[in-house]
């Protein structure tokens, strides 16, 4: 895996708890809106990746954020640091099937009308709309593999309350 | 709503969660890595949690080879003095 390209990392499960609940305890939610979760999966022992995090918005308009985060440890040689080797935020229209934690499943690929990814293989790429798999090369204007999970609920809640697209709150344009 | 902290999963339990997305998808794990083809049959947030729980199942092995004493070593080590942690996620996001 070439780890270059992923460059947010935490040096142990403890900093990731850390820096994820102070960002968690300034983030003001609609009253309307329900959680599920946040969910860690916590590493298998001690501090070093693997770990997880898991979380659901969901809005009485049958809308929902999906937000998950993997870290896999480096190479020793690199300092076994935790870094996010994928994530994926979603933001579309909540299915109505759950999992046994009462999260929201997702139809196999179903759509969104946004969502980023990062993972091992394919590298970073947005769904926008009907358009999928739209790799970073395409884009202008925004970096997912830096892209911040708060940023991105903040963004929603900013296209939800104020009616803009989400291509202008996100500030991206897609290359033809 | 408070933030939930699962309980960690035994190398019993992750081996059988794999099992079990090796018979749903007719996929073994080897191939999962090996061929984009296969890997890209399984719905993106199914092989994420796939890649998670190969990386779990990783870990735990590599722990349970490790001698006892070692292992209480590396949870001493785990937590880190402060100057050597890896720049923060804000920083880096920033």
């Amino acid at each position: 895996m070439q780890f270059a390209s992923y460059p947010v990392k935490f040096a142990s499960y403890n900093d990731f708890k850390s820096w994820f609940q102070s960002r968690y305890d300034r983030l003001t939610l609609p009253p309307e809106a329900t959680e599920k979760g946040p969910f860690y999966t916590p590493p298998p022992r001690g501090a070093k990746a693997p770990w997880r995090v898991v979380w659901c918005i969901l809005f009485p308009d049958s809308k929902y954020i999906r937000i998950c985060e993997n870290y896999f440890a480096t190479p020793k040689a690199q300092g076994g640091e935790g870094l996010r080797a994928h994530l994926s935020y979603h933001y579309g229209n909540l299915p109505t099937a759950t999992d046994s934690q009462g999260l929201p499943l997702r139809a196999p690929n179903g759509p969104s009308d946004l969502r980023m990814d990062v993972d091992k293989y394919r590298g970073p790429h947005l769904h926008y709309g009907d358009k999928d798999h739209i790799p970073q090369s395409s884009l202008d204007g925004l970096d997912i593999a830096t892209f911040d999970l708060f940023t991105f609920i903040a963004k929603i809640l900013e296209h939800r309350a104020k009616g803009k697209p989400l291509n202008e709150v996100f500030g991206f344009k897609i290359r033809t | 709503m408070p933030i939930q902290e699962l309980t960690p999963l035994s190398l019993v339990e992750v081996t059988e969660l794999i099992a079990e997305r090796e018979t749903r998808y007719r996929i073994p794990s080897e191939d999962l890595v090996q061929d984009p083809a296969k890997r890209r049959s399984v719905p993106e947030d199914d092989l994420a949690e796939w890649l998670f729980l190969l990386e779990q199942k990783r870990a735990l092995v590599e722990q349970s080879t490790q001698p006892q004493q070692v292992g209480r070593h590396y949870l001493s080590e785990a937590s880190g003095p402060v100057e050597d942690r890896a720049p923060s996620y804000a920083e880096l996001a920033a």
